[in-house]
């Protein structure tokens, strides 16, 4: 069988097959090449980095524990994407119940930037209220559609059109 | 996705934005502390036999039934009235209820035990460890579910129960 170098994502599925028999090391490679888009991810959907290292310890954590439903006819960083989304939706529920529960004040948002930039721009969209942010994050940069952030966010389609214009418009007025 | 409706600032801003965001710091060694079971030195759970009177371990048995153990851990709901600051950190109060069993484990291990009784014990301790896995399994899925942390917190007492009547029983004979 040859040995030639293949692409990263072979690579990878053939490492997710290690971590399936239980290859903690073998994970731990599938992390390392993960980690920076998972936790951009989280992230942008938390709007705090400080919560997003959490939520990223969850996905890798639920991942590790559902490895036996990764389907190797996938890519695994597909998989781990689809599975981080809802991880991260179900944790910020989680927070949900929590504020509720602790009566804290949210910490103010920051102003919006005077100028455009990359940076400016994860900051205005950190700015965002959360539920324009998720729907923000989850179309125009993960690139689901309406009636998949209506499922995973338990709103209709027709709901989540609204957010996505109201996000663009705060983003459109906080990079002007 | 109708990228094409965006506005064109946003747009560009879009294309930049790094498809990447690394943590500030390594996250692995806690995940890994997270994946990896607890050690099992501190719980032996298959030492020389156990035996106490049959009364005790009748006691212990029916103080706590099987079914109770087994209940579906409650599902996610609105928190308790209980605040959250009243229940204990999980890391720290485990770890000492860990460390009280080792030791009440340690004082019972040659005490001689009626048979009967002493498979009754064991059996009520390996289904209130099963319990204990099986709550640890719902709050690695619900970790801030203070029903779930209570519930865990009222299993482990009454571990420490049965093993503290266990352990002050006067020895049977022979």
């Amino acid at each position: 069988m040859s040995q030639a170098p293949a692409d990263t994502h072979a690579v990878l599925d053939l490492t997710a097959r290690r971590a399936q028999e239980g290859d903690l090391a073998a994970f731990e490679e599938l992390y390392r090449e993960n980690v920076g888009r998972i936790h951009a991810l989280a992230v942008r959907m938390s709007g705090s980095r400080a919560r997003a290292d959490e939520l990223t310890q969850d996905v890798f954590v639920k991942a590790w524990t559902r490895l036996d439903t990764y389907r190797c006819e996938a890519r695994f960083s597909t998989w781990l994407r689809s599975l981080a989304v809802r991880a991260i939706i179900d944790g910020m529920r989680s927070d949900k119940r929590r504020r509720a529960r602790q009566e804290r004040a949210a910490p103010p948002r920051s102003t919006p930037p005077a100028r455009m930039g990359r940076v400016d721009l994860e900051r205005a969209i950190g700015g965002l209220p959360p539920k324009a942010r998720q729907v923000f994050v989850l179309h125009d940069i993960e690139g689901y559609r309406h009636d998949e952030i209506g499922e995973m966010l338990g709103i209709r389609p027709g709901t989540a059109r609204g957010q996505l214009h109201r996000a663009r418009q705060l983003l459109r007025e906080a990079l002007t | 996705m109708s990228r094409d409706e965006l506005d064109p600032l946003l747009q560009r801003a879009l294309d930049e934005l790094p498809d990447e965001l690394a943590p500030d710091r390594d996250l692995w060694p806690d995940i890994r502390r997270r994946l990896e079971p607890e050690p099992a030195a501190q719980v032996p759970q298959r030492r020389r036999s156990w035996r106490v009177p049959v009364a005790i371990a009748a006691a212990a048995v029916l103080g706590f039934g099987a079914g109770a153990l087994w209940d579906a851990p409650p599902a996610p709901a609105p928190a308790p009235a209980v605040a959250v600051a009243e229940l204990p950190e999980p890391p720290s109060w485990e770890a000492g209820m860990r460390s009280a069993a080792a030791e009440l484990e340690a004082r019972i291990t040659d005490r001689p035990l009626d048979p009967e009784a002493e498979a009754s014990i064991r059996e009520s301790l390996r289904q209130i460890d099963a319990a204990i896995e099986a709550i640890h399994a719902e709050l690695r899925e619900d970790p801030d579910n203070a029903e779930l942390d209570a519930h865990l917190v009222r299993v482990w007492e009454h571990k420490i129960s049965i093993l503290s009547a266990a352990a002050h029983v006067p020895t049977a004979r022979g």
